[in-house]
């Protein structure tokens, strides 16, 4: 069974690249455009999805606020969620991490460690 | 059109929205007339556009966004005002952005002079906001340089001319041959709560080479007294792989804030079977007898290798927590190495000092085949 990624990006650019790249390595892709939607999306979906990947920056609520959100609710605390970040920004993965993110990654991304890294998370 | 030329052209028309949001953004800014959430959608919008440039490696526009966001950060956070000036400089800095912009697409060249001033204004302001004297002005003819060395987007924020440079760690570490490692995992509840699991890491440190896992289980409760958000297990694992130590740490960077973890290189004089401290059996005796209207867990104290981990999993299996999977799971790995366990139960290092101790070792060339087929 394919496994279901949430990819949460309020920039289109970034949703399709992150699309054609879990697509082409066998992931079944959902898509969002900022934190808002992803609750959204997230409720509406029958079977939870595999791993969660969202940005940091964007509009109505952002990476930190989706995290916590989906982390207050006791049935989705076993999700994994990848954060998008930058290299530098080490205050913002520590504050990703505080709000209860599983892990991150570095944009601009290489596909090879996307997957990586959706396969070190994922059950 | 393929797939990435698709992406590409997104890319530019989005562009072009976002170029005309920093716009809109700026002038409301400059008239007084802006909000936090205005703030935000400048910063979003430069943000954005430098997230897909670093994707299409357009260095020179991923380098002139990084600066201009690191500046429209210093306004974000407060520590930056909008004075005339300042957003006069940004005004300025938004042409330029958007020249950079269409030189990527169509394949020109964007005023390199220009810009380079324009950096060196934009590093200014970030100087002037955090209180630091403005850093010395580019030389002539060196726009676009740094772009030009490698990628520049991944600097420290108030380090822009920042360049990595490559070490050569075996040369400190004696690297070469087979690099052996202890490591001592000890997950905390905050790493479960994360949606990190001990198992996940456990099955990377496996993929790096051979290892060979004790699971000390001393700390499990009682019963009744399991905390099912809790942790218990402690992992030390032996570990003999050609990667470095860098490597090593890699597999533990998502939970090394939500754990106690060391990691140590061995040397050869150091081999030896792993040892682990199980429960003092007596002392589990004593206090099942201590409290008499408890559950006794009679397996737990007969068996308190894998048992207890299995114990951490009940009762419930319909709510069975994740982390508490996770618990059970390495244990459940260790089982087939009953016979060292067994080999090793009689004072394991042979000092024969302190309380029976056991080890529940196993190596991953008897349970790779497993996890691999649960996980992946």
């Amino acid at each position: 069974m394919k496994r279901t990624i949430l990819t949460i990006d309020d920039s289109r650019t970034m949703r399709e690249m992150l699309k054609v790249t879990l697509a082409s390595s066998g992931f079944t892709v959902v898509q969002a455009e900022d934190g808002q939607h992803g609750i959204e999306v997230l409720e509406g979906m029958d079977i939870e999805p595999d791993v969660i990947i969202t940005d940091i920056n964007m509009p109505r609520k952002d990476g930190f606020q989706f995290i916590e959100e989906v982390r207050a609710d006791a049935s989705r605390r076993a999700i994994p969620i990848l954060v998008l970040t930058t290299e530098s920004d080490a205050e913002k993965k520590q504050r990703a991490r505080l709000a209860g993110a599983t892990g991150w990654i570095v944009k601009p991304f290489d596909p090879t460690k996307l997957v990586d890294a959706i396969n070190r998370v994922a059950a | 059109m393929d797939a990435m030329a698709e992406i590409r052209q997104t890319f530019f028309e989005e562009c072009a929205e976002q170029l005309a949001e920093l716009e809109a953004g700026l002038l409301a800014i400059e008239n007084g007339e802006a909000d936090s959430d205005t703030v935000n959608a400048v910063f979003r919008a430069v943000h954005s556009i430098k997230g897909g440039a670093g994707a299409f490696c357009l260095d020179d526009l991923v380098h002139f966004a990084h600066v201009f966001e690191t500046t429209l950060d210093e306004m974000r956070t407060g520590r930056l005002d909008s004075s005339e000036k300042v957003v006069k400089i940004m005004l300025r800095s938004a042409d330029a952005l958007a020249d950079l912009v269409t030189a990527a697409r169509d394949g020109g060249t964007a005023d390199a002079e220009r810009n380079a001033g324009l950096i060196d204004e934009l590093k200014g302001l970030v100087a002037l906001a955090k209180g630091e004297e403005p850093p010395a002005p580019s030389a002539p003819g060196t726009a676009g340089a740094a772009a030009a060395d490698g990628p520049v987007y991944d600097d420290g924020m108030g380090d822009f001319d920042f360049t990595p440079v490559a070490v050569d760690l075996s040369d400190l570490m004696g690297i070469g041959g087979d690099n052996r490692f202890r490591i001592v995992f000890k997950p905390s509840p905050r790493m479960y709560a994360k949606a990190n699991e001990a198992n996940r890491v456990l099955r990377d440190v496996y993929a790096l080479g051979e290892a060979k896992v004790s699971c000390n289980t001393s700390e499990v409760p009682l019963l009744t007294a399991i905390d099912p958000e809790g942790a218990y297990l402690t992992f030390t694992i032996e570990l003999s792989t050609a990667e470095p130590e860098e490597k090593v740490r890699e597999v533990f960077e998502f939970v090394e804030f939500d754990c106690d973890l060391s990691i140590e290189a061995i040397a050869d004089s150091q081999d030896g079977e792993i040892e682990a401290d199980d429960p003092d059996i007596a002392d589990i005796l004593a206090r099942i007898r201590a409290a008499p209207d408890e559950e006794p867990a009679p397996e737990h104290a007969a068996e308190p290798g894998d048992k207890a981990a299995a114990e951490a999993r009940q009762p419930e299996p319909e709510s069975e927590p994740e982390h508490a999977k996770a618990a059970a799971q390495p244990a459940k790995a260790a089982a087939p190495s009953a016979p060292s366990a067994a080999k090793a139960e009689a004072g394991g290092d042979g000092k024969g000092a302190g309380p029976p101790r056991r080890s529940v070792s196993t190596s991953n060339a008897s349970t790779a085949s497993s996890i691999s087929s649960a996980n992946w």
